[in-house]
């Protein structure tokens, strides 16, 4: 493969090589004409003889002519069937990325002045008075006796010239033929660059770009008028035709001024677009789905209605993931927890039955006893997981109604009167005189402040009091209770309020851990803020909820 | 449930209670309209015919022994009900 390649790129060294000497020979016969020509010339004004204008009996110009055509000929099949063969993905090299039209123009111009040059023009033309005009300079200087000194010069300039002038057009017919060939035209060209810009890039630019750059053409456009009026005046640039100067003083600009004000203002129906554009952004605000694109592709802003619709699908789509992700999540904890309370309720039965038969010992039924009191307390803790996920996820029922925080408290209290009394704890109620209404849910409400107080009463060191307290402050009620701990509280306000989470580490005694996270999660779903504080062995919950008014 | 007005007792599914005097009237207000709530004023109001000055201790001590007597389970009432943070009632008949 590499030896393939190598060889491939060989021959084409040795074509290129083969290519340029022609060229360089091409150049050498064109001077040699102009050379020629100058000697005639010089033997002309010198009086070395009759200039001599026919060379084997034929008119000198001819033959040249014929020569030239011939040579070019020749070199055009050379380059159109050898040195310009382009392969699939042959790369665009520097000359390949000059523009199109750059290069058809430098080729016909090229073209005319390699005719003129080869006399063949003036053949054609019948016109034989005329040498190559690039001589005339040549002949005043042998009018101003001049020539003698720079006829050296002069044929050198003029050699060079040819060979500079035929390199480039070689160069240039090379370039222009290996782009038809690879069909690199419509991506190199000037207009068609332009137009595709302004058909199909332009529409994918920033919406506020392209206004912005439209106001700069208008505006730049405005000023080059100006200063082309300004220039007729301040110049004096008269035409001799007085319709012509018409034409290009008033006739011209008035035109461009025309078009320039009515693409100007006929484009901006932009600001209807816009009205139909916000119409759409407020539907989709209001939440309705499938709201179409009402703009016309040819608007302005068409893409941003394109991507305003596309926003309220990809919306949809998100909505609808997030909704399925809860209610899966919900779903695997009710199952869970029903699949756990299943079994649960039957072993719990058992154990009853068993308790009751009199065949069991004593200390079998010591053991009974510690089995139900375990298994209740199962019971209860994924009765109060269950709850918790259910608060959490957001899908417990509320009935929200206008509570009274004190009435709350003692209702809680009573009902709780057997526990506090065999905890032995005194509780220490200073609560606000004014009857204060605020909004939640009252059951929701009964269980924070049920397993706040049954907290302090379980944690609390023996001897010490428990207060609670209810006072209103910038328009809140406030609910704190506060216990001394009956150990050394190591943990952050953050870290007890979560789920398992116990004060004790060795996780001995009684309680599931849930306690602060079930009063958190309720109060924070009746809308109230929820605080734990520590200080030194002080532990205190602070509860607040807005008044109602 | 029935409330007998001679003998100041009541019926809860064919088990008969004894009643004082105050539960008694507390359970007449409740029971002369089931399913509404009333709040401790309310009932303070109603039963003690005194003016009231911060009565929901007396109150809901009252509800918590009509509760031991006509419940199964105090802790899970099936009739006297509390409605947490408003008022007491009971639970209309389904």
């Amino acid at each position: 493969m590499d030896i393939k390649l190598k060889k491939i790129s060989k021959n084409r060294a040795y074509s290129y090589g083969l290519f340029w000497m022609i060229s360089i020979l091409f150049s050498l016969l064109c001077s040699m004409n102009t050379i020629y020509q100058e000697y005639l010339l010089f033997c002309d004004q010198y009086g070395y003889g009759v200039m001599q204008r026919k060379l084997f009996g034929r008119d000198i110009n001819l033959i040249f002519g014929l020569l030239y055509i011939s040579l070019i000929l020749l070199i055009l099949i050379c380059i159109v069937l050898y040195f310009c063969k382009i392969q699939p993905g042959d790369k665009m090299l520097l000359g390949d990325k000059i523009s199109f039209e750059l290069v058809l123009c430098l080729c016909i111009i090229g073209t005319i002045i390699l005719a003129q040059k080869s006399d063949l023009w003036f053949w054609a033309k019948n016109d034989w008075s005329n040498d190559a005009i690039w001589m005339d300079d040549l002949l005043n200087m042998y009018e101003n006796n001049v020539y003698s000194t720079t006829i050296i010069f002069n044929i050198i300039s003029v050699f060079l010239k040819f060979i500079f002038g035929s390199f480039t057009y070689l160069v240039m017919i090379t370039i222009f033929v290996r782009r038809i060939k690879s069909g690199w035209i419509a991506k190199t060209s000037f207009l068609a660059n332009i137009l595709n810009h302004y058909l199909f890039i332009q529409r994918q630019q920033p919406i506020f770009k392209r206004i912005y750059k439209r106001k700069i053409v208008f505006t730049v456009m405005q000023i080059f008028l100006i200063g082309y009026e300004m220039c007729w005046y301040i110049f004096d640039l008269n035409v001799q035709s007085k319709t012509l100067n018409l034409i290009l003083v008033i006739g011209i600009p008035c035109i461009v001024e025309i078009i320039l004000v009515a693409w100007f203002v006929v484009k901006s129906d932009f600001e209807y677009d816009v009205a139909i554009l916000s119409k759409q952004i407020s539907q989709v605000s209001k939440g309705e789905v499938n709201v179409e694109n009402r703009l016309t592709k040819q608007s302005i802003i068409y893409q941003l209605g394109e991507d305003i619709m596309h926003l309220d699908e990809t919306l949809k789509e998100s909505m609808e993931g997030w909704i399925r992700n809860e209610k899966l999540k919900v779903d695997l904890i009710t199952n869970i927890s029903h699949d756990l309370k299943t079994p649960l309720t039957s072993m719990i039965g058992y154990i009853d039955l068993l308790e009751r038969e009199n065949y069991v010992t004593e200390d079998g039924k010591d053991y009974l006893h510690k089995l139900s009191k375990k298994a209740e307390s199962l019971h209860i803790m994924i009765k109060e997981l269950f709850d918790l996920a259910k608060v959490t996820s957001g899908n417990a029922s509320l009935t929200i109604q206008p509570l009274d925080l004190n009435k709350l408290i003692i209702q809680t209290m009573c009902d709780m009167e057997d526990t506090i009394a065999t905890s032995g704890f005194v509780i220490k109620q200073n609560l606000m005189e004014q009857a204060v209404k605020f909004l939640g849910d009252g059951t929701q409400l009964y269980r924070v402040i049920q397993n706040l107080i049954e907290n302090a009463l379980k944690y609390a060191m023996t001897g010490t009091r428990i207060f609670i307290s209810t006072y209103l402050e910038d328009n809140r009620v406030f609910f704190t209770i506060q216990n001394t701990a009956s150990y050394e509280m190591n943990f952050t306000s953050e870290e007890i309020a979560g789920r398992f989470v116990r004060g004790n580490e060795s996780r001995a005694g009684e309680g599931n851990g849930l306690g602060l996270a079930i009063a958190k999660s309720y109060t924070q779903i009746c809308g109230g803020t929820f605080e734990i504080i520590v200080e030194g062995d002080m532990f205190k919950v602070k509860i607040s909820f807005e008044c109602m008014k | 449930m029935k409330l007998s007005t001679a003998t100041k007792e009541i019926n809860v599914e064919g088990t008969c209670f004894n009643l004082t005097a105050t539960e008694y009237k507390i359970l007449q207000l409740l029971m002369s309209n089931p399913g509404r709530v009333f709040s401790s004023e309310q009932i303070y109001q109603n039963v003690w015919n005194e003016e009231v000055y911060s009565v929901e201790n007396t109150v809901m001590v009252h509800i918590r022994r009509i509760r031991e007597k006509i419940e199964i389970n105090p802790k899970q009432p099936k009739y006297l009900k509390v409605v947490w943070g408003i008022g007491y009632k009971i639970e209309k008949d389904q």
